[in-house]
């Protein structure tokens, strides 16, 4: 497709959308994109790496680019997108059409959002053929795009351009990858642009040097440009047209909230201290508590272990889990209200009580932080922040009183607020006064992190802000508990958490039991149970058990059928405070963009103002006068500035709320730090990057290199071979794998279908059914490779079991420590590897320890045989046509193929009674018997409506 | 060949082979058999790995002739040939890659053991599973129910055990989890937004992907980035 025509457009089009965008915008689309009428023979014109900081507004360059390709002259590939995102630059694209709409004259430079289109696995491939051909961005799952580029569904070499999104997740095994391969090996005239806004992963990506190198290796590119915030044109930019009133208020944490803090971070000290004690050749630089508070540490800790996987201890394999749950309480704790963050904890504890005998796991520790003395500070703090036990005996007046209904006699509601709560109270409260000074106008806004706090502070200012429904009730409590809560709202959320709260532990407690009563039966007593919780001095030491059998007492006379689990969960959290909402009060979380926005969303997903907005959208809609940042956020502090910057005129005042010397705070300017450092490496290594000229793989492939290519010296004299080229048939499943990706790069052809039997069909006689290690141990737990390598020894005459490692990893099987066990026992894995050989001795087996070691071995296999045909081998085992045409989505298929009675021989005929899972639990029990059998469906049954909080 | 066939039968040339030393649950005595280790009437085992000094591949690169060799002599008396073969080399892939060839085309089977007692361990097994029915490969024997209900909730991206608690605690049954909106899962602990949704779609979504599919329709949308994003966790 004409080049020079998509560069015109570029022009006139960028011309349009400059309207929205400040100057670094500008020079960032300019880099992208060649300048017209300069004279410029370079041929990467138009292909580019853009990484911007975040909150910098990238999508803004973005939305640009793609309204200047929305035009049916020209197809230009979105990748890496997901459909929310999409959504969002539909919109964008939208409102630049519409902005646009009467200067744009001609039909070719008229920006037409109906040409962003997406698409999935729920396209049909008639469609997409016609979509592909039809023109102008395409948003498209890698996966589909990967499969339609091999079939030949999609012209390449009629593609103009790709755009790569997220281009920091790239890694030489993903599918983007694979699909910028297939694009650039059929087309060498298109462009390829990616985008970034993570510097810290780009920078860090892989190894420690040349992440950055590597990622622009596999996106054929050999220029970067990088846009921190201290680049001087967006300085420029920002520091003086976004400059906003900005008054940053400290909020002190209370003492029981510094406790906890400072012994999680006890805790987390002492994690790490162990995993570097067992572990002596671990890089200790990186192993510091104020990295252990992001989770890319988890990421630095398994890159430095994984090589030593098989070596390192159980020990510390759950003292590494262990870290994560811990940095998960660290933010918690802000994030969390007191009786939420307390029940969280239980359920920690009661998993780890629980650590259930599997057949797998090799000595499985309780986590050994749960010893340490700061772990019982954590535990009783957290406790004491929700309730107190008070003594029995002593009556307890304010029992009687309706709001106390639900919560047993002898507990004592401390609810301890959290103090943002009552900060953000004063703050609205402020704002409140400033606004009515200023004649009620303007709008607030209010940041969240989680869409939880943004639902939880709409109720509590509702009755700040809004008609004052509640005013005497809420007067009423201030007078009676003096100033406990900020807000009545607040009261209201703390109650009713609380009597969520002790409704859960009465079910918890059966729950253990249940469990516990099942698991006693097998090997060692998982009742070691609970260790008494109550260190802080309550009257008779209780257990944690004891209590919630008490709690569960109590709730059993209250007896009330309202109170049954289940039968009534609070209706509509703070869906009445919503609706008493007023209009200029906004209450968001940060990139609601990730809530849920699952296919079906417009179903149901978008009541009310579930729509999902990004932070930029938000505060063009919204126009605040007043933002209040609950939880800091180094992003929207930026998209503040940009909005800032767009429109002058606007007084914004933004509050940051932090808690004063907190884990939160420390977290928050690390970041800046983190991404600041970033940038100064990045800009280190382009500078010292060392591109080879045809990195861009525009150059065309030499015709003697691919005659060599297809020549075999084995072959007496290197004799040409009138055979096709090498094929392999790929189960479509398999393209969640790199495992294909290499195997085109070993210069073979893929086909891809369905298959029934085996994975990889590398020749009429040679089936490959590939298992990596964790998929190897789940499939022999249930039973799964017995009725795979059955199928596969009926259907071929070399059936094959390849079991891959991964790359980086540990090429072992079980650590040394495991062998030396005395006997041969059942669940090793290696005992099931003999037998099944014993079981079947046709069976082969590679091993191979790394997906491009595959690779090679199946090129060396394929030298001698005959090629596969791709008809024969959908054929295989297949019952019915019909069964072949349907691709089915995964996580439904794993989690219904872990269910009790269902095999891979009967999933099917389960998937076709039922529509999906839900469905599948609603079966009345006859109906799972005609459909899997009477013992298959009395268990699966008795599975899925067995309910541990009702004893059994 | 009239070997005792309770008792492994060893070639006279694994003499001094640790491995020997390490076969320790079932007896073995030195016979005249083809193979290195004769587990049954009809299975062989060939150990690559001949003298007592050298290790396996690292002899294997040294004496590249020496399995076939062993292989001819093996002919065709056993229905299951084995080659077990002993990885104590760094640069294995290349050996690997040669062996794994030669066994498919030669109808061996490879195991791949990491060390000798590890290669023991593996010829103890075959031999006291020799007549051992494969029931143990059908599938466990039924685990408790949590552990069957934590192994199908974490087949869910991003939901591990203590999110199985959670749910079991406050939900209920499977049958009601299905049940459950994003909304309410949110409200609990360690839940956010992600993975309620997530969760609930794992639910709601249909098994199968429009019917008008022609075989080349995909997967579902989260999965393809699996790669990506694991190894993508960097993100702050």
């Amino acid at each position: 497709m004409a080049d020079s025509a998509a560069a015109a457009t570029a022009a006139a089009a960028a011309g349009e959308a400059a309207a929205d965008m400040l100057d670094f915008h500008r020079l960032m689309l300019a880099d992208l994109h060649a300048t017209p009428g300069v004279e410029n023979p370079d041929p990467s014109t138009g292909d580019g790496l853009l990484v911007a900081a975040r909150g910098l507004g990238i999508h803004l360059v973005l939305s640009a680019v793609i309204q200047i390709h929305t035009s049916p002259n020209v197809l230009v590939l979105l990748l890496n997108t997901p459909p929310a995102e999409v959504a969002q630059l539909r919109r964008a694209v939208a409102r630049a059409a519409e902005s646009a709409g009467a200067a744009a004259a001609t039909d070719g430079e008229r920006i037409r959002p109906d040409l962003l289109r997406v698409v999935n696995n729920e396209t049909p491939a008639s469609a997409r053929a016609a979509m592909y051909l039809a023109g102008g961005v395409i948003a498209a799952t890698s996966q589909i795009l990967v499969l339609d580029m091999l079939s030949k569904v999609l012209p390449i070499h009629l593609v103009t351009g790709v755009i790569v999104n997220h281009a920091h997740r790239l890694r030489d095994t993903s599918l983007e990858a694979f699909a910028l391969r297939l694009f650039r090996a059929d087309n060498k005239v298109g462009f390829i642009q990616a985008f970034s806004e993570m510097p810290e992963s780009l920078a860090a990506a892989g190894s420690v040097i040349g992440g950055l190198e590597r990622t622009m290796k596999l996106l054929y590119l050999r220029s970067a440009y990088l846009w921190p915030r201290f680049h001087i044109s967006v300085k420029d930019s920002l520091d003086v047209r976004g400059a906003v009133d900005l008054i940053e208020l400290r909020v002190p944490m209370t003492r029981r909230m510094k406790d906890i803090q400072a012994a999680i971070m006890d805790c987390l000290h002492e994690c790490i201290l162990e995993v570097k004690r067992a572990n002596p050749n671990l890089e200790a630089d990186d192993f510091k508590v104020e990295n252990a508070l992001f989770k890319s540490f988890d990421f630095t800790v398994r890159q430095q272990l994984d090589p030593i996987w098989h070596r390192v201890g159980p020990k510390t394999k759950s003292l590494v889990k262990d870290l994560r749950v811990l940095r998960q309480l660290l933010s918690f704790l802000a994030e969390y209200d007191a009786v939420t963050f307390y029940s969280f904890l239980e359920t920690i504890l009661a998993t780890n009580a629980q650590s259930t005998s599997s057949m797998f796991k090799i000595g499985s520790t309780e986590s050994p932080w749960l010893m340490l003395d700061s772990a019982q500070t954590v535990f009783s703090a957290g406790k004491e922040r929700a309730y107190r036990r008070i003594p029995a005996g002593s009556n307890n007046a304010g029992n009687g009183s309706p709001e106390f209904e639900g919560i047993p006699p002898n507990v004592e509601p401390v609810l301890e607020e959290p103090p943002k709560w009552r900060a953000v109270v004063e703050v609205v409260r402020e704002i409140l006064a400033d606004r009515a000074k200023s004649g009620n106008t303007g709008n607030i806004l209010v940041m969240t992190a989680s869409d939880r706090s943004s639902r939880q502070l709409r109720q509590i200012l509702a009755d700040v802000v809004g008609p004052h429904k509640s005013a005497i009730a809420g007067a009423d409590a201030t007078r009676r508990k003096g100033p406990r809560f900020s807000s009545a709202g607040s009261e209201e959320v703390h109650m009713r958490l609380l009597r969520n709260y002790f409704r859960w532990k009465g079910t918890m407690s059966k729950v253990t039991k249940t469990l516990r009563k099942q698991t006693s039966g097998q090997t060692q007593a998982a009742g070691a149970g609970y260790r008494p919780l109550d260190l802080n001095g309550a009257p008779a030491p209780m257990t944690f058990e004891e209590e919630a059998e008490q709690v569960e007492r109590f709730l059993q006379q209250a007896g009330a059928d309202d109170l049954q689990p289940g039968a009534k969960r609070d209706p509509a959290v703070g869906e009445s405070a919503s609706e008493a909402q007023s209009a200029f009060l906004h209450i968001r979380s940060y990139n609601a963009t990730q809530a849920p926005m699952a296919s079906d969303a417009d179903a149901e997903g978008n009541e009310g103002d579930a729509e999902c907005l990004d932070d930029a959208e938000v505060l063009r809609r919204v126009r605040p006068r007043w933002i209040v940042m609950f939880d800091p956020d180094m992003a929207f502090v930026r998209q503040v500035e940009v909005f800032k910057a767009l429109n002058p005129d606007e007084q914004i005042r933004v509050y940051f709320l932090v808690y004063d010397n907190s884990v939160e705070e420390q977290r928050y300017l690390t970041s800046i730090r983190r991404e600041k450092e970033a940038f100064e490496r990045l800009i280190n290594q382009k500078a010292n990057m060392v591109i080879p000229i045809d990195q861009d793989g525009r150059v065309a492939v030499d015709p003697e290199e691919l005659f060599w290519r297809n020549v075999d010296t084995r072959q007496a004299g290197g004799q040409r071979r009138q055979r096709g080229p090498a094929t392999v048939i790929v189960d479509v499943r398999e393209f969640r794998s790199a495992l294909p990706s290499l195997i085109h790069a070993k210069h073979m052809t893929l086909q891809a279908c369905t298959l029934e039997v085996g994975d990889y069909i590398l020749s009429p006689r040679m089936c490959v059914e590939r298992k990596s290690i964790p998929d190897l141990i789940s499939s022999f737990k249930s039973g799964r490779l017995y009725t795979q390598c059955e199928a596969m020894c009926l259907h071929y005459d070399i059936p094959i079991l390849l079991i891959e490692f991964e790359q980086n990893r540990a090429f072992s099987l079980v650590s040394a420590s495991d062998v030396t066990s005395s006997e041969v026992s059942a669940s090793d894995l290696s005992s099931r590897i003999s037998l099944l050989c014993l079981t079947f001795p046709k069976l082969k087996t590679i091993w191979s320890s790394s997906p491009s070691a595959t690779a090679e071995i199946f090129a060396d296999l394929k030298a001698t045989e005959e090629q596969p045909v791709m008809e024969d081998a959908m054929a295989v085992g297949v019952e019915s046509r019909r069964a072949i045409d349907s691709a089915f989505n995964i996580t439904p298929y794993d989690v219904l193929l872990s269910l009790p009675g269902i095999t891979t021989k009967n999933y099917r005929t389960v998937m076709s009674h039922a529509r999906n899972l839900r469905e599948l639990t609603e079966m009345p029990l006859e109906a799972m018997k005609r459909m899997i059998g009477d013992e298959g469906g009395a268990k699966l049954h008795e599975f899925i409506h067995a309910n541990p909080r009702r004893r059994q | 060949m009239a070997a005792r066939l309770h008792a492994v039968g060893v070639n006279a040339n694994q003499r001094g082979n640790p491995v020997l030393a390490a076969i320790r649950n079932v007896p073995w005595q030195h016979t005249d058999t083809p193979a290195d280790y004769q587990v049954g009437r009809t299975t062989g085992v060939v150990y690559l790995r001949p003298t007592p000094v050298t290790g396996s591949l690292r002899y294997h690169r040294v004496h590249p002739e020496y399995i076939a060799a062993r292989l001819r002599a093996l002919e065709n008396k056993f229905q299951l040939r084995l080659l077990l073969c002993l990885v104590d080399i760094d640069d294995h892939q290349q050996h690997i890659r040669e062996l794994t060839r030669m066994c498919i085309l030669n109808n061996l089977t490879m195991i791949v053991a990491w060390s000798p007692e590890e290669a023991a361990r593996y010829i103890e097994t075959l031999k006291a599973y020799e007549n051992k029915p494969p029931d143990m490969l059908k599938g466990q024997v039924d685990p408790d129910y949590f552990s069957r209900l934590a192994d199908s909730l974490t087949a869910i991206k991003s939901v591990n055990k203590t999110d199985a608690m959670t749910l079991s605690s406050s939900i209920g049954s499977f049958r009601d989890m299905a049940h459950a909106s994003a909304q309410e899962l949110q409200l609990l602990p360690g839940f956010g937004e992600q993975k309620a949704a997530r969760f609930e779609s794992a639910f709601k979504k249909p098994f199968l992907i429009g019917a008008g599919g022609s075989g080349l329709a995909g997967t579902g949308d989260g999965n393809t980035r699996i790669a990506a994003e694991s190894s993508g966790a960097a993100e702050a």
